[in-house]
């Protein structure tokens, strides 16, 4: 593993996962487009349903094995691959593991149909197949929405098998609500008593989604994932001198713990731990440490001295 | 309530409290957090308990064996916390409509800025920890951290939930609710003569804590 300092962490090329669910009719689709250089996985036949203008490549796919080998074709060729939809792709991964069942031993109950061993597995392939497609491509996993009713308002619920309906938000950088308000088109970000987000790189609350009229470019996710790397940038660059700092004073902590070797030097080591230049958590990480340390030299604490003693001294 | 005295909080009390509007036995819980009953070991509770530990051990150089049932997830855990400190215990004044409290904490893992905490659940759902009072009272106890990220496991896989300070509600708000809560109640005897600081520390020393 090559170990990169934060000063020199480069976000330009950072891929983002991102989920958009919504309602039919929401628009989702045409949203997912607007990303960069996309090649659609059509597992939904969404593409008939975009306007010819925004249409993009698309491959349309029954099986896993197929979406496999078209992205694995697709590397230097696209930016970002659309899935439509994540729900259509779980359900493809169920039965890629009922087709393989020496590969997934447990994966299929006797009576037919997937074990619970089986959703294991399949929550496993989403994970690998979401890092595995990051390493090449921005990723937008499309998912319908299904509303339910809940206290005295609705909540809306992602359309996919119940096991893996949470995991699918895990390799998610973010995760938007895409939803008609008043006529406007709006993503929201921030979850809400209804409906589940993920807010992440500054990317928050509700953002408008602009009309497309004619002759407009469909570019929406392009600008978005570019903020994403402008705030990531951002970000890391305020960081990375505390960082610094901090990693600075860290490394000295074995040496000033190796220094402690009594009560006298543990009780001075106090007076020190105040004036180090701390940064971030320093202070607290290094005040854990001595105490471990004091411990570990058999000394006690005397809250009326306000001081270590040896741990055979008599408290006064 | 009365002051000047201190009065000892945790992240616990106030979720209990929190919980006595979700949770149909929420109230019961909450009395007996604020009787200080102790709570009868769960499932949940004990799995939680022995998934830290096991994490915690392999943190330490313990070797925990490939068929262990957690190796997996605790393996991941233990390589993602790898040079944190350990089990951070913290406390810190704070002054609510004139009332002083003492927050304490203790925080599973803290490296470089971040609070790390552990759970254990079968069922995760995301934003599951939203409302929890327990990044609002640590972001508190450490106002220099820049991140708290809670690190559920449902056994095999780990969902990770990630907090940030300018994204809470301070702790303070939930204070005042559990407060006028508390006042409503007729409560507000009970809880200051239970967890008065010094009547607290003084009953947790004959429980031998």
């Amino acid at each position: 593993m090559a170990i990169v300092k934060p000063s020199a962490m480069d976000f330009s090329g950072k891929n983002v996962i991102m989920i958009i669910s919504g309602l039919p009719g929401t628009g989702k689709t045409t949203l997912a487009l607007s990303a960069p250089d996309v090649l659609l996985i059509d597992c939904d036949e969404g593409l008939a349903r975009v306007a010819p203008a925004h249409r993009k490549d698309a491959s349309i796919c029954k099986t896993f094995d197929e979406i496999k080998a078209d992205v694995a074709a697709a590397k230097g060729q696209y930016k970002t691959i659309v899935v439509d939809t994540g729900g259509a792709l779980v359900d493809m991964m169920k039965q890629f593991v009922v087709d393989h069942p020496k590969e997934y031993q447990g994966g299929t109950k006797k009576t037919g149909g997937i074990s619970l061993q089986g959703f294991g597995y399949v929550k496993q392939l989403f994970l690998d197949f979401s890092a595995e497609l990051r390493k090449n491509f921005n990723v937008v996993y499309i998912f319908h929405e299904s509303m339910s009713k809940q206290n005295d308002g609705v909540f809306y619920e992602l359309i996919c098998e119940g096991a893996a309906r949470t995991l699918v938000y895990q390799p998610a950088d973010l995760a938007a609500h895409l939803m008609i308000v008043n006529g406007r088109r709006v993503l929201g970000f921030t979850p809400t008593e209804e409906y589940t987000a993920k807010s992440a790189y500054g990317i928050k609350g509700l953002i408008d989604v602009p009309e497309l009229k004619d002759g407009d470019p469909n570019d929406f996710l392009t600008k978005l994932f570019a903020t994403v790397r402008e705030n990531l940038k951002k970000e890391a660059a305020d960081l990375a001198p505390q960082q610094k700092a901090y990693d600075d004073l860290m490394k000295d902590v074995p040496g000033m713990m190796e220094a402690i070797t009594s009560a006298e030097s543990a009780n001075q080591f106090a007076k020190v731990l105040d004036t180090l230049p701390h940064a971030l958590t320093s202070k607290k990480e290094i005040g854990a440490i001595y105490k471990a340390r004091c411990k570990e030299l058999g000394l006690k604490w005397d809250a009326k001295q306000k001081a270590w003693v040896a741990g055979d001294a008599k408290s006064e | 309530m009365p002051s000047p005295n201190k009065y000892h909080l945790t992240q616990s009390l106030l979720s209990d409290f929190q919980r006595v509007f979700t949770v149909e036995d929420g109230y019961d819980a909450f009395l007996a957090s604020l009787y200080r009953k102790p709570k009868p070991m769960t499932e949940a509770m004990a799995d939680g308990i022995a998934f830290e530990g096991a994490v915690n051990s392999v943190l330490n150089g313990e070797y925990i064996p490939p068929t262990h049932k957690w190796y997996k997830p605790v393996m991941e855990l233990a390589e993602y916390l790898a040079g944190s400190q350990q089990q951070v215990s913290l406390k810190r004044d704070i002054i609510v409509d004139g009332v002083c409290f003492q927050m304490h904490g203790i925080l599973d893992f803290l490296r470089s800025g971040v609070i790390y905490d552990t759970k254990f659940s079968k069922h995760y759902y995301l934003n599951k920890y939203l409302q929890s009072p327990q990044h609002p009272t640590y972001f508190y106890l450490v106002p220099e951290a820049r991140e708290f990220q809670y690190l559920s496991c449902d056994g095999q896989f780990i969902y990770k939930e990630i907090y940030r300070p300018d994204e809470i509600i301070p702790i303070e708000y939930t204070i005042k609710q559990f407060m006028v809560f508390l006042d409503r109640n007729h409560l507000t005897d009970t809880y200051t003569s239970l967890w008065n600081l010094k009547t607290y520390y003084e009953s947790k020393k004959k429980e031998g804590k």
